[in-house]
């Protein structure tokens, strides 16, 4: 089906009959503002990689290697990965739906562990019959989560406390407070492991796995959360209400909303689903309490939402690629002994660039802008032109000379920073900044130095490459300058 | 090869020369078109024109704070490419901005030296070095100390110079806005600004503030500054002005100088037609009394009394016009009647039923609508779509929530209203399903008056329904709202424009620091005598219809 | 143990020079934090570039011996991090709470994977060579002031330093006017003539080299080696201290102290190892969050700049 013939499939029947909600969607799918955050992520995900490529070269391991067993450890064990994404998908929705009432919980990882300890002492103090056991001990965790994202709710509505520290605070609280009751007053008796431990939970309480050894009925709870909040979000009042609150709180206000009470419900729903994933991990996977068990699941789940644009949908996808990311993680790790913690690099690295989408934009419009310099105006653009390649090329080779083996510790320091001023200069040359020359001018001087420094203290292994780079570079600075003069002349470039 | 061609006698003349001026805002509004503008050295020129018709954009671009898209910007002869402000004010350009551009916190004379700081040493040095300036430590130069002292001996000698009078060192928030504007005014000639530009200076002082403002302009004239007048009102340039530009809708209909003009024929060419802006409004008695509001006192964000002890009455088929210069309490009523402010004091009635203090949402259920003064802020949400901005504020009600409790929205039936709503009111959209954020500003506050009619209300508070729409969508609100009154209803109209209170209201209660001065009807008064109430004087005789 | 001293004493002395070691980064972040937000950026990475400096200066202290050049390379790294938030919220405008939560995630993993790089550990790297205290003999053995000032590290008396000098620039020096309007009213600042975008830059980076500086002082000064996520939430609770302070330079010193007052107590109670106390020791640790928490509830009245926390856009029409 064409895009048109959907639109108008859209458009006619509306007098006729009332539009299903597939529909909607089909004629969603079509539109360029519901691809373009699709897209960006897509391209955050890549630019992610790209850097993490050369994090990885630069401590001496093989990226190819490393993504290729990634890649394939993502997609081999699909129950590992939604092991990994089970509590992923409902921290995420958590900090999602926080998000689309305008608040940012930053602490679900607090509520979590309200949630679980409170799951885990329903779970091993009260004896009830099989699955009325687990459901009790999961609503118990989600009102003790929903609880404690209810205080900072409150709060926020009432006294104005600004959600992102109340919740990060709270959460430490929270973290905190379990640490002391695992410690001393529910502390498992007899117990002689170091870290704090609460008994475990009644054979009754524990959720069965689905498949395996790791994928526990969890996601199947999970994946209804989903559901559940696009609804709450897209066709009931309370949505409506917290999607206004969260898009213009004066309007809201106007329109007869009260924010206040729609500002402590979304915390305290927020909290709730954070204390869903807890103690769900508790019931299905790890079995008690156990004083700091969290991986910081409470933490990803900005990322996850982040990623998945606060979008239950969105949030239950970027999960999964983050669940298999973290088992593709552990498989990496086996193989090409790549640390597990390289999976945190590059899921910061996204969020960092999902953070400032228009990066993007400006890739694209800088691109496209310089393209066409370069084909109306050459005499001037060719010597930035050069200069663009330049950095690109100081920074490769600079990067490539850091991760030679047997080099001291400060001649890698050197070529990482060429190898950075490289990249500002690129960046400064594209966006064709007005001082963009001098930091050339520094590039190159910075190579003369590293092949100073090296026939000096290391026999000359790149002093070749660093004389061909300096003579080079300062050849096209006499371009560039030449260039500017002329420019400033003609009063299109301030001094 | 581009040569800057400027002749050589215009040069001597102009003070500034902007020559095809265009500038598109990203939201695709054509603010300038092609405007060619010269001011000479030494005048006040008059930049006259509706609110929206591109004035302050233009001088924002002179100003460097926007950017135009295509023409060029001569000032003293030179052709300049301003990337910032800072291009503009080291070329001698000034600019006092209609909302000031003051930080609160800081002190009159830090607020004076931003972006222009005395360096202690500098000054210190510069007697004994002689030619040593900051400008030759550079960037450096940002972390040495400022002399502040000497700053606010330059301010106090500047004020004093020009006839003002400020203390340096007191807040800016602890200062009235007369006062803040001198301060504004102050940080232009801190920069030796030569070319002046104040943006509706007028708009927020009191009368006796505007005279003392013109006299200082007066003064300026005198040493032989160029000022920009920015104004909508026809008064002022005829008073102030030696040359007057009038803009409409983003082009320049003319320049004219203030000897060969009259009040008349700058209002034609303000609006493109002759103002008869008179609305066909059939007489009616008014029925019984919808909204009784008693010795009503509201408190402002600020915690200060903004409505202190206001008393009126609107009937069913009737306009009541609360004129009054803005910031004379006329937010802080409407907010106090609708819910979204506690009244401190007394009492708001709606057909009998006391709301007083009650909710936003009571006061709606209860047959109030309201079409807030700003629709960005508070009449729309501007992501929603506008399916979801139509049924803003009867969501929660029948038909449009269904299910227990009412809990689930009916999207079907609030799209078929929508749908309705937007053939009915003729709003300019491709779908309902299209955010708000796409309508232009007419078609927004469309969608505003639609939804808050399509609530069948027993009253109607319009707050500055017109503010920033075109001739166009105003004479179509102003249509509604007279429509409205003929159906029966009560309608509380809320302006600062004089003109459509005089043209739509039957009676007009004119509001002055915070209480009701005075109500007449529009055929007992004039407009002179209004605008005397209006800037808060006595006027003798007259009997008020309370 | 030297002489008999009485132990109250030198019990309160230790508690003085704790409380001083443990304030010490989180004043120096905290300061950090405030530079930022004054002009109108959130700095929830504060913990991240923390992290990043505390590794930088061990790792160049270890390759180079010279833990003064350590410091400088954490400063550095602290700032470098600060860059990538600051052309992600000041240059591109993205959301600066998303960015910080970014920086973290990626200082965390980041310095995970180097300690494995560099030392080949998992949790804690080589001993490096530490900032020597600085001595002070004429008070060594006076009772208080001995345990308490006798052997410090330099950069707890530099933390001092710090304070003052960010008083000076930030309400002495044009660059600090303008950071105070650029986080009161950016677009005042921009009718002044002064780009935000730089004063805003400057800022976060001053903010980033300061927390790295508060990072570099955990690794190379108060424990001599870099552990697997050591700064363990203090970035945090400068956060919290930044808050807590109204965000001022004075403010952050007082409420840096207090917090680290706190840890220092907790420190002491350890040393005492009395069980009934140790059994309340989590809810002193819990003190500095519920305090914010408190503060922000309305006990007592902070206002933090006006526009911090947006985006300042320049064509946007008015």
């Amino acid at each position: 089906m064409t895009a048109d013939e959907s639109s108008a499939e859209v458009e006619v029947p509306l007098t006729t009959k009332p539009l299903s909600s597939l529909d909607l969607l089909n004629a969603k799918l079509y539109t360029w503002s519901f691809w373009k955050p699709v897209m960006w992520a897509v391209i955050s995900i890549v630019l992610s990689l790209i850097v993490s490529a050369v994090i990885m070269l630069l401590s001496g391991y093989d990226p190819l290697l490393a993504y290729r067993t990634l890649f394939y450890g993502m997609i081999i064990q699909p129950d590992y990965a939604l092991y990994f994404a089970t509590p992923l998908i409902l921290t995420g929705l958590s900090v999602a739906l926080a998000f689309k009432c305008g608040l940012f919980n930053i602490g679900a990882e607090g509520q979590v562990y309200m949630g679980s300890m409170a799951a885990a002492i329903v779970g091993y103090a009260v004896a009830l019959p099989i699955v009325i056991h687990p459901l009790t001990c999961l609503a118990i965790g989600a009102i003790a989560g929903g609880l404690w994202g209810f205080v900072p709710g409150l709060l926020k509505a009432y006294r104005g406390a600004h959600e992102v520290v109340t919740t990060m605070m709270l959460s430490y609280t929270a973290i905190l407070f379990t640490q002391w009751l695992a410690t001393y007053p529910l502390r498992e008796p007899g117990q002689v492991q170091l870290t704090p431990q609460l008994p475990a939970i009644l054979p009754s309480a524990a959720i069965p796995n689905v498949v395996g050894n790791y994928l526990h009925w969890g996601i199947a709870l999970a994946i209804v959360s989903v559901f559940v909040v696009a609804f709450i979000l897209n066709r009931t009042v309370l949505g409506y209400e917290m999607r206004a609150v969260g898009f213009n709180r004066d309007a809201a206000e106007y329109a007869g909303i009260d924010p206040r009470r729609n500002m402590a419900l979304a915390l305290g729903l927020s909290g709730a689903l954070a204390g869903l994933a807890g103690a769900g991990e508790i019931l299905g996977n790890y079995g008690r309490f156990i004083d700091h068990w969290s991986p910081g699941i409470g933490f990803d789940g900005i990322t996850v939402a982040v990623l998945g644009r606060n979008h239950p949908w969105g949030t239950l996808l970027a999960a999964i690629f983050f669940g298999a990311l973290r088992s593709g993680g552990t498989f990496m790790n086996a193989v090409a002994h790549v640390p597990i913690e390289m999976v945190g690099v590059i899921q910061g690295l996204i969020v960092l660039f999902v953070a400032a989408p228009r990066v993007n934009d400006w890739l694209a419009k800088s691109g496209f802008g310089y393209a066409i310099w370069v084909k109306n105006e050459p005499k001037i653009a060719v010597p930035n032109l050069a200069a663009l390649v330049f950095g690109v090329i100081s920074s490769v080779l600079a990067l490539g000379y850091c991760t030679m083996k047997g080099l001291g510790g400060m001649f890698i320091g050197l070529y990482f920073l060429v190898a950075i001023v490289g990249a500002v200069s690129f960046g400064m040359t594209l966006s064709k900044y007005r001082r963009a020359p001098f930091i050339h001018v520094v590039l190159c001087m910075l190579w003369l130095l590293t092949g100073a420094v090296d026939s000096l203290y290391l026999g000359g292994v790149s002093f070749r490459t660093a004389a061909v780079m300096s003579i080079a570079g300062f050849m096209i600075a006499v371009a560039l300058f030449w260039v500017r003069s002329k420019m400033i002349k003609e009063g299109r470039c301030q001094p | 090869m581009a040569e800057s061609s400027v002749s050589l006698d215009t040069t001597s003349r102009n003070a500034v020369e902007l020559i095809g001026i265009c500038k598109t805002f990203p939201g695709g509004v054509h603010a300038n078109k092609n405007i060619t503008l010269r001011i000479r050295e030494g005048e006040v020129h008059g930049l006259l024109g509706e609110n929206g018709a591109g004035k302050t954009t233009l001088m924002n671009i002179l100003y460097g704070l926007l950017t135009k898209d295509a023409g060029r910007i001569i000032i003293k002869g030179e052709e300049v490419e301003l990337q910032s402000p800072q291009d503009a004010i080291v070329r001698g350009v000034g600019m006092v901005h209609q909302h000031f551009k003051l930080i609160p916190p800081l002190t009159v004379a830090e607020n004076v030296v931003l972006g222009l700081e005395p360096i202690l040493v500098s000054t210190k040095m510069e007697s004994h070095l002689g030619g040593w300036s900051v400008k030759s430590v550079g960037v450096l130069s940002q972390i040495l100390p400022v002399d502040l002292s000497a700053a606010e001996k330059r301010i106090v000698a500047i004020a004093e110079e020009n006839g003002m009078n400020i203390d340096p060192k007191s807040k800016v928030m602890d200062l009235s806005v007369g006062q803040q504007q001198r301060v504004e005014v102050i940080k232009t000639l801190y920069r030796a600004a030569d070319i002046l530009i104040l943006d509706e200076p007028t708009s927020v002082l009191t009368p006796q503030e505007v005279d003392e403002l013109f006299v200082t302009l007066s003064k300026f004239k005198e040493q032989g500054k160029t000022i920009v007048l920015i104004t909508h009102k026809l008064r002022e340039p005829m008073i102030l002005c030696d040359r007057i530009s009038v803009l409409r809708d983003g082009e320049l209909v003319g320049t004219v100088n203030r000897e060969d003009t009259s009040p008349e024929q700058l209002a034609r060419m303000m609006v493109g037609r002759s103002v008869s802006f008179t609305v066909e409004k059939p007489p009616k008695e008014p029925g019984s009394k919808v909204l009784s509001v008693t010795d009503l006192v509201v408190y402002n964000a600020q915690g200060l009394v903004a409505v202190k002890g206001v008393s009126f009455d609107v009937h069913e088929g009737e306009i009541l016009g609360i004129a009054g210069v803005e910031g004379n309490g006329q937010t802080e009523l409407v907010e106090g009647i609708v819910g979204l402010r506690k009244p401190k004091n007394g009492q708001v009635l709606v057909n009998g039923k006391d709301l007083t203090g009650k909710s936003p949402r009571k006061v709606r259920n209860a047959g109030v609508s309201h079409i807030p003064e700003d629709r960005h802020k508070k009449g729309l949400v501007l992501p929603f779509t506008i399916q979801e901005n139509l049924v803003l504020g009867r969501h929660a009600d029948v038909p449009f929530a269904t299910g227990p409790r009412r809990m689930l929205l009916n999207l079907q039936e609030s799209r078929r209203v929508s749908k309705d709503l937007v053939q009915t009111y003729s709003i300019k959209v491709s779908d309902v399903s299209s955010s708000a954020q796409t309508l232009s500003g007419g078609n927004q506050q469309k969608v505003v008056v639609a939804r808050e009619l399509a609530a069948q209300p027993k009253l109607l508070i319009a707050a500055q329904p017109t503010r920033g729409l075109d001739v166009g969508a105003t004479e179509f609100i102003h249509q509604v709202l007279v429509g409205m009154r003929n159906a029966g209803l009560g309608v509380l109209l809320v302006s600062a424009e004089l003109d459509e209170i005089v043209n739509l209201s039957d009676r007009i209660a004119v509001m002055f620091g915070g209480k009701i001065v005075a109500i007449r009807k529009p055929s007992d008064t004039t407009v002179e005598e209004l605008g005397l109430l209006m800037a808060g004087h006595e006027v003798a005789g007259g009997s008020d219809e309370r | 143990m030297m002489q008999a001293i009485d132990p109250n004493l030198l019990l309160l002395g230790w508690l003085i020079r704790s409380t001083l070691e443990m304030s010490t980064p989180l004043v120096l972040a905290a300061l950090g934090g405030m530079f930022s937000e004054k002009s109108g950026i959130v700095n929830i990475g504060l913990e991240g570039m923390m992290l990043m400096g505390a590794f930088t200066a061990a790792a160049v202290s270890w390759y180079t011996g010279n833990p003064w050049l350590g410091l400088l390379g954490g400063i550095a790294s602290g700032g470098l991090l600060a860059v990538v938030h600051a052309v992600a919220c000041v240059t591109f405008k993205g959301n600066q709470i998303v960015s910080g939560t970014g920086v973290i995630l990626f200082a965390s993993g980041f310095t995970t994977v180097m300690l494995k790089v560099v030392w080949n550990a998992q949790g804690a790297s080589d001993p490096v060579t530490k900032i020597p205290d600085v001595y002070i003999n004429p008070i060594k053995d006076v009772p208080i002031l001995g345990t308490a000032f006798g052997q410090m590290s330099p950069i707890v008396y530099l933390m001092f330093v710090m304070v003052a000098l960010s008083y000076y620039v930030l309400y002495r020096t044009p660059f600090g006017l303008r950071v105070r309007a650029s986080g009161e009213d950016p677009s005042t600042l921009d009718t002044a003539g002064v780009n935000v975008d730089h004063v805003r830059f400057v800022a976060v980076v001053i903010s980033g080299c300061l927390a790295g500086f508060g990072g570099s002082y955990l690794s190379i000064s108060f424990l001599g080696f870099f552990g697997k996520l050591m700064t363990g939430g203090q970035g945090f609770i400068a956060l919290a201290a930044l808050i807590f302070g109204n965000w001022t330079p004075i403010g952050c010193l007082l409420a840096g102290v207090f917090f680290g007052f706190l840890n220092g107590f907790q420190n002491t109670i350890q040393i005492l190892n009395v069980p009934e106390l140790q059994l309340y020791l989590n809810f002193v640790k819990m003190l500095p969050y519920v305090l914010v928490v408190v503060a922000l509830a309305g006990i007592r009245k902070s206002i933090p700049p006006k526009a911090v926390g947006t985006a300042y856009e320049k064509e946007a029409k008015a």
